[in-house]
């Protein structure tokens, strides 16, 4: 009897508890607001180097030049997905933070709205006309967000292999790759071809010869192309053949899991590494003076460039159909957005993180300061770099982010391009590690997939 | 000559089930041993790791993985993985057990065609209702909040928990509520009371299925909750990885990883242990010796 | 007062007729309360045209996301895919479950409680995370799997990019995380015997087989039926493992109709086609369900 009535209370405090924590919970997040003037949302997803720059500098200097907006900031991973399943209940953030990419192909499904609208068009000229382009549709008649950064792949090398310098084109390159790989026994390049996805595939087809869009059509990309089949084929033989760069697996979970790429190459294991300058402040921490930046080399075979795409991160804010803003939210959330992308809030950023910038005139004192061997940003001083050997690294990434690029389209049709190809390291996969289809066979796979605009569902490829 | 003859084939048949076993708990104890000795080592990759590094070597043993964890809002996770967990496991042993009761015990016309619609109900995975659950639950009010979590997990394990709770007291003679109902005790005191304290094995195991299943979400969690401030273990291993640098390129670094999946292994593990000898009784009433 | 229907129901059985289905009410109410909304609006979305495209003006387009899947003939494969994953993985699961549960289980059996704590630690770690350290293991360069099988002079065995290792890696790493759970069923079940059953068993001169046979295995195959046909339900949805371990490749060749659904919906933003994969899906395993249950007797066990 005792042992039933000792249950019974345990089973009643205990309910009373869940209850209690759900009213808690209930009450303390659904407050409603009652300051005065207008409270908008805001998801980020920030690096630990990018919140600190935020929270710091750029969100006290908003608040204190706009006192009557009041930003609720949630921590994301960024995950688009989460932004549409919230924006498909009215619940979408007002303000969103996202890639450039991933947001135009929400302003397609009505979720975003068009800046073009709001903001006298003048406005725009500020920009630089990479990051620029990579947030426009439709002519330049549509701009759904504003970009804080521009975003790029570039090589990154580790000069202790280097002694000379590093090649600027491929067949010196290879050469010297292979010599390391059979001397020093590290591996030349470590890029995943299994997992690779299509925002740095794309990169590949410049160089021979090909692009991945007929720029300003904002069509479908093209990718049933002798440059796609030699793009695939270069890397199956580096990989497959020469054995130079690291065969690194895939699966949703290899990144995640391992982070081999950044890990070979953060430990010497391998010399080359394709990536963006978001990764700057780690590789500075773990190469130091070793650090190299250069443009991604010269194809021997045909003269022309790899060309990354450029892209940026931008600040959208959300249709109130998406949101349920009102009027008062949409515009104070549009002047948020544009303090976030002011040349003071860029230039926050890249003394914290360096985030290139995307507006002109920001991007060109440092392009001089580069130039004259003076730029030092705090994040660079911390790990003990001088202003001239920094500048040398910045100077690797300047040059391949104003002079080997692909403008970054922003249609629809490019979601179907980066999920299909990402999907497609499984068709990679078959032609990388089984050749058991042909690099033909996968590049019409990859077309058949944009051509349908993601409407069927994955093509079979064998 | 018939008995030793036996006796060889006893020695074969202990022989057998000794090795057998032996494999058999190398396999399970194996990527358990590995992530221990990941998470006291500086190794930042598995390109670091070889043979050899599965030998422990206490020179270079070192907690570096663990005080990286510790600087992280690990106990603010473990709290609310906690708070969510045991909610969890109330309402979800609650709600089976009772149902449990009634299917094994009361008579409810048509509760076979009842129960099995709604177990094939549950057969939707969760990754396809997620949008709909989140539109309903916006609705309701019940985003980022631990009250909509705790019933979703519980609805996952309700339905099988009846089934093995009515499997329990099947096996339980029926003398004794009854004997408990001629004291005097209501029907109710009387079903619940006693049979519950009889099928505590089962009650246990449900207990830790549900626990599990709450502790270690990512999937549900990772689309109803957006704030900080409610991040479990879970989300927080994730955040921490996913943005150690703000890039996938680079992920945590391994050891971090480990130690972290060992600190947010410890507590099941222990409920566990704890709990193992109801664990062999969980079928029936007779296990219990 | 004579009362118009069966005299049967008095006043008092009525009242308690209706308080028996109380009980059941808590259950009915949690299920339906999170099922019934989400799965109806499934089901309605899987005929229309929702996808990033028609976000806000989504409409009712009929049979065709189903006339998709079905013309193409894209979802056989897959269809075929998810049942090697269940079945592969459920048989080596109650086997192994099976055999440590015997072994275990035999009297004078030394070791018993530790050997059984380490046996339930799989079971006892979150899952999502022995994944990816299962990741880890299998890379074909780098994973100490491969590091192991050079010891043994067998080549690098190329785990989760060709179809056959990669079928063999997911099911290895799921009987992993499995068998544990199917051990301490069976055991469990197996206790419930009484040990005078073996001996006097042990007495008539039967063997160790014949003894399985006639004692053990009649009073534990409504348990290995329940167990077996609950644990090829959840792995049929069992999502991870094969999202993390291949991603649904190479190719299509591991994708699950669950795994496959949920790239649909969130990687290429086609939710009505996800929501109509996971409707094909259900139906199939419900119709699997609901005649595993009858065959094996079960559904008598369980209500």
């Amino acid at each position: 009897m005792r042992s039933s009535a000792t249950w019974a209370i345990v089973a009643v405090v205990a309910i009373i508890v869940v209850v209690a924590v759900g009213v808690y919970y209930f009450y303390s997040i659904y407050k409603p607001v009652t300051t005065s003037g207008v409270t908008i949302t805001y998801w980020q997803a920030y690096s630990p180097q990018e919140y600190s720059a935020f929270i710091t500098k750029i969100l006290p200097a908003f608040e204190a030049q706009y006192p009557n907006i009041h930003v609720d900031i949630t921590n994301v991973t960024l995950s688009t997905t989460n932004y549409a399943t919230a924006a498909a209940a009215g619940n979408a953030p007002n303000v969103y933070y996202d890639s450039s990419n991933d947001e135009g192909n929400l302003y397609s499904g009505g979720l975003l709205v068009n800046l073009k609208n709001h903001i006298n068009s003048t406005y725009f000229n500020s920009f630089a006309p990479g990051p620029l382009s990579s947030v426009s549709q439709a002519n330049n008649t549509v701009v759904f967000g504003l970009p804080v950064n521009e975003n790029g792949v570039l090589m990154y090398y580790n000069k202790h292999f280097f002694p000379n310098g590093i090649p600027g084109n491929t067949s010196a390159l290879l050469a010297d790759l292979t010599t390391l790989n059979q001397t020093q026994h590290v591996w030349g390049f470590a890029y995943g071809v299994g997992s690779t996805y299509g925002y740095r595939f794309a990169g590949w087809l410049p160089g021979f010869g090909g692009q991945l869009f007929q720029y300003k059509t904002y069509g479908a990309p093209t990718l049933n192309t002798s440059a796609m089949i030699n793009a695939l084929e270069f890397w199956y033989n580096v990989t497959y053949k020469d054995h130079i760069n690291a065969p690194l697996g895939s699966g949703a979970g290899v990144s995640f899991a391992t982070g081999l790429e950044g890990q070979l190459f953060e430990t010497s294991k391998a010399a080359v590494m394709f990536d963006g300058p978001w990764d700057l402040v780690p590789l500075i921490q773990a190469l130091g003076t070793n650090l190299g930046t250069a443009p991604e080399p010269m194809v021997s075979s045909t003269g022309q460039h790899f060309a990354p795409l450029l892209g940026a991160t931008a600040i959208a804010v959300s249709s109130s159909q998406a949101s349920g803003a009102t009027a008062a939210q949409i515009n104070a959330s549009i002047l948020f957005a544009q303090f976030l992308a002011s040349p003071q809030a860029e230039l926050w950023m890249y003394n914290g993180t360096g985030d290139l910038p995307s507006n002109a005139a920001a991007l060109s004192s440092l392009i001089t300061s580069a130039n004259a061997g003076t730029l030092l940003p705090s994040f660079a001083q911390s790990q003990n770099l001088t202003a001239s050997e920094f500048s040398t690294v910045e100077k690797g990434i300047l040059q391949q982010m104003s002079g080997y690029t692909s403008p970054t389209p922003s249609t629809p049709q490019m979601n179907y391009y980066y999920s299909g190809l990402a999907d497609m390291h499984t068709e990679l996969g078959l032609y990388y590690t089984n050749k058991t289809i042909t690099a033909q066979a996968v590049a019409s796979c990859v077309q058949a997939f944009i051509a349908s605009n993601g409407t069927t569902v994955l093509p079979s490829c064998s | 000559m018939k008995i030793s003859k036996y006796r060889a084939l006893d020695a074969a048949k202990w022989v057998a089930s000794y090795s057998i076993i032996a494999v058999v708990v190398l396999f399970a104890i194996f990527p358990l041993y590995y992530v221990v000795l990941l998470s006291f080592s500086k190794i930042p990759s598995i390109s670091n790791i070889t043979i050899s590094s599965m030998i422990p070597n206490f020179s270079t043993f070192t907690l570096s993985a663990y005080q990286a964890v510790a600087a992280s809002p690990f106990f603010m996770w473990l709290a609310n993985s906690l708070i969510l967990a045991f909610g969890t496991v109330i309402v979800a042993v609650l709600v089976a057990f009772i149902a449990g009761v009634a299917l094994a015990r009361l008579h409810v016309p048509g509760k076979k065609a009842l129960i099995i619609s709604l177990y094939i109900l549950t057969f939707f995975p969760f990754t396809s209702i997620v949008i709909p659950v989140y539109l309903g639950f916006a609705h309701l009010r019940l985003l980022n909040n631990f009250l909509g979590l705790i019933l979703i997990y519980s609805s996952g394990t309700a339905i099988f928990g009846a089934y093995m709770a009515k499997i329990f007291i099947d096996s339980v003679p029926k003398d004794y509520e009854e004997a408990a109902m001629v004291d005097g005790e209501s029907r109710f005191r009387a079903l619940f009371t006693i049979l519950f304290r009889i099928a505590r094995p089962v009650v246990v195991f449900l207990a830790l299925i549900a626990f599990i299943g709450a502790y270690t979400d990512y999937a549900v969690i990772n689309v109803l909750v957006t704030h900080g401030s409610l991040y479990t273990l879970m989300l927080g291993l994730y955040h921490v990885s996913a943005t150690a640098s703000g890039s996938q390129t680079f992920a945590v670094n391994l050891n971090i990883f480990a130690a972290f999946s060992i600190l947010m292994g410890l507590p099941i593990i222990v409920l566990y242990i704890v709990f193992q000898k109801y664990l062999t009784q969980m079928y029936s009433v007779s296990g219990i010796k | 007062m004579k009362r118009a229907f069966s005299n049967e129901i008095s006043d008092d059985n009525l009242k308690r007729f209706l308080t028996n289905y109380l009980y059941l009410l808590p259950i009915i109410g949690l299920v339906l309360f999170i099922f019934l909304y989400p799965i109806a609006y499934g089901v309605y979305i899987s005929f229309t045209n929702f996808s990033l495209q028609h976000f806000f003006n989504a409409t009712l387009i009929g049979f065709q996301n189903y006339e998709t899947l079905f013309r193409t003939g894209v979802i056989y494969p897959i269809i075929l895919q998810t049942l090697i994953w269940t079945v592969g993985s459920i048989i080596p699961m109650v086997l192994l479950g099976m055999l440590v549960a015997t072994i275990l289980n035999q009297k004078g059996f030394k070791l018993k409680v530790p050997i059984f704590t380490v046996i339930l630690l799989p079971w006892a770690f979150p899952a999502f995370i022995s994944l990816l350290i299962w990741v880890g293991m299998w890379n074909t360069n780098f994973g100490i799997i491969n590091q192991f099988l050079a010891l043994l002079g067998i080549a690098k065995v190329n785990w989760l990019f060709k179809t056959v290792p990669a079928w063999g890696a997911l099911i290895i790493t799921n009987l992993w995380l499995s068998f544990s759970y199917y051990t301490t069923f069976f055991l469990s079940s197996m206790q419930s015997v009484p040990d005078e059953f073996h001996e006097s068993a042990k007495v008539d001169g039967a063997n160790m087989f014949q003894r399985f046979s006639k004692i053990t295995w009649p009073s534990i195959k409504g348990a290995v039926a329940f167990a077996s046909i609950s644990g090829f339900i959840y792995t049929w949805n069992n999502f991870y493992p094969i999202y993390l371990l291949t991603g649904g490749g190479p190719g299509t060749s591991t994708y699950s109709l669950t795994v496959y659904s949920y790239s649909q919906a969130f990687s290429f933003y086609n939710y009505s086609l996800g929501a109509a994969l996971s409707v094909v899906s259900v139906i199939i395993l419900a119709i699997m369900a609901v005649f595993m249950l009858k065959y094996t007797k079960v559904l008598d066990m369980i209500s």
